[in-house]
């Protein structure tokens, strides 16, 4: 006797990004199982994330070394000009196109892991056990910070530095992990005299002993974050009035460049994942959400095994907080338009880009360090390189988990891909032998998809919109939908999966 | 006139004159005596009523009066009280006298250790509020640290300011107490020494009546030595006298009017007493006025 077809239809599948966290069979079909290289598009959809192009041409600059490590954009306050410093070959850069290098003269330099800020038209060059260097705007050159005029004091050779509040503050010394110390008003080259002055919160932490990983100023509070704790001061109008308001236990920073401010929140990675620190308008105590906490075990993971220099960064524009682990080759993503209702942000994984450092400039366009110079996040190459889209939904009982399933049918609404060879696979029983069938989405005469050129942005030719659909088989009691697609130059979304499948007999 | 008569005149005469001259002796003999009676009498009560030493003795102690001086000695109760306030008067002297420094720096200490108390209360609570406001650790160049520290220590150098003001002013007070204290103990460490005097003063009418017993004594011996001497006077005088009319008589006798003008007896009693007629009898002396005076002891 003929059996019934399930259909089930994913609408804007894996809309919640990946969960690999929750009971995978009870898990909402919105979740995704995995995806790679996706990003939730402005539509709500899964889609390929853009790849980076070049913008440097003289990538002997920094050949020979790892790439670069730091980008910097400084617009100058008298003209309004770009100066786009980076870091790389144990060198100072300056340019985007072409790198300059612009090290001052007799200072050697043998380590990548510099942070770079800016107060009052001058820009500052943090690593911890080197002299710090200074961008001013009124000479056009990089000096350290010794050789600048009105300097005073001791130059702090901190790895982390914080402009904010009108001052420098600076921390995590080779030494000193404890003390926290600011500049005068105004002069982040006057460490002694005015208005400086240092912190030592030795005795502050709440578990004995920490040290300070990373500063952040939010909400008008300075946020002090040790490796295991997390302290924030109010009263920064005068440091020297500065009180704790709120301590964090058994929160702290893993990463100075995890930190990054959103405007209305920070985000930073701790040794759970990826935080957020909520706006302290109204409630005394911080509103701490574990952001990453749908992969919390995965990102935990690449959180230990990690020995590189994680970097991050927020793209107001692309609305998304990147971390990326060099060891592993991992970037996750986690997606800023809105947050899940249990608090987290809707998460994707990238591979390959590999980025060394960010830099969102004030344009808002994404710039990435790469090997061999600066790269602009916009297009769906990775340099020239074509890279994977993966999408996996989690395993799918279609609301009855004790009835053997026959897919019989996928078929999918994908958006864009122009020509991109596309796999449509399935699996049993929460194995992995996935069974695929290859399918060529159609190529169209679409010109470009959100790009713009000239200012107008050309849709005018229509979306291509691909409807795959393929006969598959095998059965098992959950079935696992996927779809992996090489990006190579054309953006892709996954609007909608339809499976239908046949119910089988009961275990 | 018969030689008979004459004899018998003469007898007669030198009868007289032996009658006269027992009693010029006579009258010479008893000025003599009283003169030294006089002079003997006069002598005791000079002796009698010599200055004799004497001591006044009262509750405060004793004052000896002696020819060569006198001397008071306070009883041993004043004595030790007297040399206990004298010492103490020293001390206060002393103290007084110190390096006002010192002493300032003294008291000044004594205030601050009089405030640390209070002082270290409010410090632990500044430094607990601190801590807890995890500002423990602050070091700022406008206030060194933080600026409730700062208000601290500025508060702080402000008190001690005022307690070395405070010292100084309280330790010149002390001086100036000293000073008076000491002041007022030497005054009251003479103080027996005068009620001594005092009880010595009280004595002091006996005294001026002793002088004046000898001051009557040496009168009166004086007026009993010049009544010696007047005595003497007086019987010499009284002697001269007998003499005069004993030599009157006998002149009379032999200037009696005769015939043939003068006489024998008036020449041979001429010639007898050398014709010294008016002047002073041989053997009666006339005293001179030194004489008179020691026989008065006078000087």
């Amino acid at each position: 006797m003929a059996q019934q077809l399930q259909s089930v239809s994913i609408a804007a599948p894996g809309f919640f990004g990946m969960n690999t966290q929750d009971s995978p069979v009870e898990s909402p079909p919105r979740f995704a199982s995995i995806a790679l290289n996706c990003v939730i598009d402005q539509y709500g959809r899964v889609g390929a994330r853009k790849g980076y192009s070049y913008i440097t041409t003289n990538a002997a600059a920094i050949s020979g070394g790892n790439g670069l490590t730091t980008i910097y954009e400084y617009i100058k306050k008298s003209d309004g000009t770009k100066v786009v410093f980076s870091t790389g070959n144990n060198k100072l850069l300056t340019g985007t196109v072409t790198l300059v290098d612009a090290t001052p003269a007799s200072y050697t330099i043998t380590a990548e892991d510099w942070k770079i800020v800016e107060v009052n038209e001058k820009v500052y060059f943090f690593q911890r056990g080197y002299e710090p260097c200074v961008y001013s705007e009124s000479t056009g050159t990089i000096q350290k910070m010794s050789a600048v005029s009105g300097s005073a004091g001791t130059p702090p050779q901190a790895n982390e530095a914080l402009g904010a509040f009108g001052r420098l503050f600076v921390a995590d010394f080779t030494t000193d992990k404890h003390t926290i110390y600011w500049s005068d008003l105004l002069q982040g080259h006057k460490w002694s005299g005015g208005s400086s002055g240092s912190l030592n919160i030795n005795k502050v932490w709440p578990r004995g002993a920490d040290e300070i990983v990373a500063l952040a100023q939010h909400n008008n509070f300075l946020v002090i974050m040790g490796r295991r704790s997390t302290i924030i001061y109010g009263g920064m109008d005068d440091p020297s009035t500065m009180a704790v308001t709120d301590i964090i236990d058994n929160v702290g920073c893993i990463a100075r460049d995890s930190v990054q401010n959103t405007g209305a929140d920070i985000l930073w990675l701790s040794e759970h994942g990826v935080q957020s620190l909520g706006r302290l308008v109204q409630e005394k105590s911080a509103i701490l959400k574990d952001i990453s906490r749908n992969v919390r075990n995965d990102i935990t993971n690449y959180i230990t095994l990690e020995t590189g220099i994680i970097k991050s960064v927020y793209s107001t524009v692309e609305a998304f907080y990147l971390v990326t682990f060099p060891y592993s080759g991992i970037t996750y993503c986690f997606d800023m338009r809105g947050m899940l209702e249990d608090g987290s942000a809707r998460t994707t994984i990238w591979n390959k880009i590999e980025p060394k450092c960010f830099h969102v400039n004030k344009a808002g366009n994404l710039y990435m360090g790469h090997d061999t110079g600066i790269t602009l996040f916009d297009e769906y190459n990775d340099g020239t390189a074509t890279y994977s889209m993966e999408y996996f939904s989690n395993p799918m009982s279609f609301g009855n988990a004790t009835t053997l399933k026959f897919v019989k049918k996928i078929a999918m609404t994908i958006i864009g891909g122009a020509g991109a060879i596309t796999n449509l696979q399935w699996a049993y029983d929460y194995l992995f032998n996935y069974r695929s069938s290859a399918y060529t989405l159609s190529s169209g005469s679409i010109a470009e998809y959100n790009v713009a050129e000239f200012n107008v942005g050309e849709y005018s030719t229509g979306v291509v919109i691909t409807r795959p659909s393929i006969n598959a088989s095998g059965s098992g009691f959950v079935a696992t939908i996927g779809i992996t697609s090489e990006i190579d130059g054309a953006a892709l979304s996954i609007q909608q999966i339809d499976v239908l499948a046949l119910m089988g007999r009961l275990v | 006139m018969s030689i008979w008569d004459q004899i018998s005149g003469v007898t007669s005469m030198a009868g007289s004159a032996a009658l006269a001259n027992q009693g010029i002796q006579e009258a010479r003999a008893a000025g003599t005596a009283q003169q030294q009676a006089l002079s003997t009498l006069a002598d005791k009560y000079q002796l009698a009523t010599q200055f004799k030493p004497y001591t006044v003795t009262g509750a405060t102690g004793s004052s000896t009066f002696a020819p060569g001086g006198g001397s008071t000695t306070l009883s041993p109760q004043l004595q030790a009280l007297m040399d206990q306030l004298l010492q103490s008067s020293g001390g206060m002297f002393t103290g007084a006298a110190q390096p006002l420094d010192q002493r300032a720096m003294d008291v000044t200490a004594q205030l601050e250790a009089a405030s640390a108390p209070s002082r270290e209360r409010e410090y632990l609570s500044m430094e607990q509020r601190l801590f807890n406001q995890g500002r423990g650790g602050l070091q700022t160049a406008q206030y060194g640290g933080a600026p409730e520290q700062f208000a601290f220590a500025k508060a702080l150098e402000e008190q001690r300011a005022q307690n070395a003001l405070m010292g100084r002013s309280q330790a010149m007070n002390e001086q100036n107490q000293q000073f008076n204290l000491g002041q007022g103990l030497f005054s009251s460490a003479f103080m027996p020494q005068q009620q001594q005097n005092l009880q010595t003063q009280v004595s002091t009418p006996f005294a001026e009546l002793v002088a004046r017993s000898q001051q009557q004594g040496v009168v009166t011996g004086a007026e009993l030595a010049a009544q010696g001497t007047q005595a003497k006077i007086a019987g010499e005088t009284q002697a001269s006298n007998i003499r005069q009319t004993q030599l009157q008589a006998l002149l009379d006798s032999l200037n009696a009017p005769t015939s043939g003008g003068g006489s024998f007896f008036g020449n041979l009693l001429s010639s007898i007493f050398g014709g010294n007629s008016g002047g002073t009898p041989p053997g009666f002396v006339t005293p001179t006025a030194a004489q008179q005076n020691a026989a008065l002891n006078l000087p």
